[in-house]
């Protein structure tokens, strides 16, 4: 066995490490990938690193035990081979549920749905770990983008309306907006490098911004390479140069800059309206006329996000004409150009339009992915629209833009049939945010789950959901935002039928009596007879998004 | 239940409490991301659960386990799309084979990573084991000690090398 070199040794580290962060590129997975293959050494390394791992999650469970059970300091509990760490005493849970449910199905195997009932229990055990995460405290939202193109370093990725911890923001090209949780709001302008602080502070280390502050935010703060800038109530503009000088300008109101020279001492100026200073990389600061160069505001990032907002709407519409058209499209709502007071949902597909109509029931409009567009939004338990599907399908392909609010349900429905005709279907989210198509088969309801598509970072937001029946390669495929997410082998083939059909509801989940509504918006949903493939599904991802994807292949950090 | 099952039942949360950690660190072996060995681990679990009966008391628990979780592992590199798991099938099975072969060395690294922890000064070590805990990120690990995320990334890629490095010195040592 050859012994690695410390220069190896030193590559290797940093492998393992960006792949226990989930940062690892491809082609340096590739070469680890390689590296293990053919190397004991390196073998015996990433073993004895990937148990490190385990290990630490290991003491850092037991560490959360101790500060529940007792606040003493922590100490590591060497040798201690029997201790529940907190994942585990869910699996526990399992274990003695399974274990006891186990004992039911085999008393009643003929019951087809006994292994979905041992597997909603382990479920729901494990979610109620879920609950106690605890979150770290929110300080910002990215309330605007547009252009946006993240710097290659950028190792924090943040979409269009995520909340936003302390963190760094390092933005190649493109404008965004951030509003602080106080009320300042930040319009940057790439390229730019920002730190996001706490709710009433940040720090410009290079680039532009524009700052607009309402009174309820007085002493918003930024920080820059000499000093810092503390808001009295204004609106105004900074830049720091790559070299360290910063350039500051108030457009009302006034603002005080502190700094300290290279020689130490402290300098202060109060800028009022209309006023400029530029600080040279050596702290001391100076009276100019104009900043070099304008600040983008608050009222142009909105106009340019409008705009494109308003090219995306077009192109959606050439889709949704498209979609309707298309021989292929069973059931088409684009829930658009309709009133607000209308209780029908119009069916756009190309064959028995009127007849397959959608009867509103309860359920109120509301603005969907574009300002303007319509959306229906489902909360109370008798929210539904009611639809009538005399067809029936031997592969399907259902696709819609969801936003679901919560799943405090036991299911969030997409679209759910009257489950005792063979054949019925039930598309929709479990609650632990698994993508669910049911089938009623001869011997019961069969599911197909996806992984794991909605963790709370995804609730409140619209995502593009689709799922693919195929009767001729026997596999079903679930779609997230465009991609394939998970496949599941097609169990018992039946021809898919669609009685008493409901959007956005269920009647026949066990135990929910008058059944269960989504909790959330539908603004978008289609039923296509035949199996689309990836590239069809992402192209209307794609064009339906209402948001700019930058730099979608960067690094996906936990 | 009656008295025979109740006893098994209680065998079977006794096995995996004394296994639990090993069989997760084995899954992490095979499936890097912590998450998604996490996914893993709870499916394997309700497998080892409806299986038990077939495992004979006295036998290898943890070896029996392990091959549950292999073809679990497996089974998810065909389901899942989207990788779970990183590596192809040839290097996974090297993998497991090398790991088995460790086994009474990583508990030893197991002992001397909890006397390692303590080596640390107390800001790292609050870090690092923030970052371990279930649902935080780097992002939390920089908060709760007092950095900025790149230097959070940073701090963690020293830590971590300082453990091994650590570890690896305090069995070089107890062998000698």
């Amino acid at each position: 066995m050859s012994e690695l070199t410390d220069s190896e040794l030193l590559e290797l580290h940093e492998l393992l490490d960006a792949l226990v962060e989930n940062n690892l590129p491809k082609d340096k997975l590739k070469r680890l990938e390689s590296w293990i293959s053919e190397n004991e050494e390196v073998r015996r390394n990433y073993v004895g690193f990937m148990d490190m791992s385990a290990s630490l999650r290991h003491f850092a469970e037991e560490l959360i035990s101790d500060d529940t059970e007792d606040s003493t300091e922590y100490v590591p509990k060497n040798g201690q081979l029997i201790s529940f760490f907190k994942p585990l005493i869910s699996i526990a849970a399992i274990l003695l549920v399974g274990f006891f449910l186990i004992g039911e199905i085999r008393n009643n195997p003929f019951n087809p749905d006994a292994s979905k009932v041992v597997q909603t229990k382990a479920n729901d055990s494990f979610q109620s770990v879920s609950e106690q995460e605890v979150i770290v405290d929110t300080v910002a939202v990215l309330t605007k983008s547009v252009g946006i193109v993240w710097d290659e370093s950028a190792k924090f990725r943040p979409d269009l309306g995520e909340t936003l911890e302390p963190c760094d923001l390092k933005i190649a090209k493109g404008l965004v907006q951030v509003e602080f949780l106080q009320g300042a709001t930040v319009v940057l302008e790439g390229p730019v490098e920002f730190s996001i602080q706490n709710p009433n502070e940040g720090a410009l280390a290079n680039g532009k911004l524009r700052a607009i502050v309402p009174k309820v935010a007085t002493g918003f703060t930024i920080s820059v390479p000499n000093g810092r800038v503390i808001d009295l109530g204004t609106d105004f503009g900074l830049n720091v140069h790559s070299g360290g000088s910063t350039e500051l300008f108030v457009y009302s109101g006034e603002v005080v800059y502190e700094g300290k020279t290279e020689s130490n001492e402290n300098i202060t100026r109060e800028v009022s309206s209309g006023e400029s200073i530029f600080v040279d990389p050596y702290g001391n600061a100076n009276w100019v006329e104009m900043p070099t160069e304008p600040f983008i505001s608050a009222a142009d990032l909105a106009f340019r996000s409008m705009e494109e907002s308003q090219r995306r709407h077009a192109a959606w519409v050439d889709l949704s004409n498209n979609i309707s058209s298309d021989p292929n499209t069973l059931l088409y709502f684009s829930f658009d150009n309709q009133s607000p007071w209308s209780r029908i949902l119009r069916n756009e597909s190309p064959s028995n339009k009127s007849a397959q109509n959608g009867a509103i029931v309860g359920c109120n409009w509301s603005e969907g992915r574009w300002s303007g567009k319509g959306a229906l939004s489902f909360k109370r338990k008798n929210d539904r629209v009611r639809l009538q599907l005399p067809n029936h399908l031997a592969s399907a392909t259902f696709y819609a833009w969801v936003k679901i609010d919560s799943l405090i349900n036991s299911i969030s429905p997409i679209i759910c049939c009257d489950p005792k005709t063979i054949g019925a279907v039930c598309w929709s989210v479990n609650k632990n945010g698994q993508i669910v198509l049911r089938t009623r088969t001869a011997k019961g309801n069969v599911l197909y789950e996806s992984a794991v598509a909605f963790r709370s970072e995804k609730l409140g937001r619209w995502a593009h959901v689709a799922t693919t029946y195929s009767a001729e390669t026997r596999m079903i495929t679930h779609y997230v935002n465009g991609r394939p997410f998970s496949r599941e082998k097609l169990t018992d083939l039946v021809v898919l039928r669609f009685p008493n059909a409901m959007l956005g509801h269920s009647n026949s989940t066990s135990g929910s009596k008058g059944g269960i509504a989504l909790n959330g918006s539908i603004d978008e949903f289609g039923i296509f007879a035949g199996v689309y493939d990836e590239a069809e599904i992402r192209r209307l991802y794609e064009i339906g998004r209402p948001f700019e994807v930058p730099n979608a292949l960067g690094p996906n950090l936990p | 239940m009656n008295s025979k099952e109740q006893d098994r039942s209680s065998e079977l949360v006794q096995l995996m409490m004394k296994y639990q950690r090993r069989i997760f660190a084995y899954i992490h072996t095979l499936v890097p991301s912590r998450s998604d060995a996490e996914d893993i681990l709870q499916e394997a679990s309700l497998t080892i659960c409806e299986k038990f009966s077939d495992f004979k008391t006295g036998t290898n628990f943890y070896s029996w386990a392990c091959q549950i979780a292999y073809w679990k592992v497996r089974a998810a590199r065909k389901k899942f799309a989207t990788a779970k798991v990183v590596f192809n099938q040839e290097v996974l099975d090297v993998i497991s084979q090398t790991r088995f072969e460790l086994e009474d060395e990583l508990d030893n690294r197991h002992g001397a990573l909890s006397r390692c922890l303590q080596k640390l000064n107390d800001r790292d070590r609050r870090m690092v084991l923030t970052r371990y805990e279930s649902g935080k990120n780097v992002t939390a690990a920089a908060q709760a000690s007092g950095r900025t995320i790149q230097g959070a990334y940073k701090a963690l890629n020293r830590i971590r090398k300082t453990l091994f490095d650590c570890v690896s010195f305090e069995l070089t040592t107890e062998r000698a």
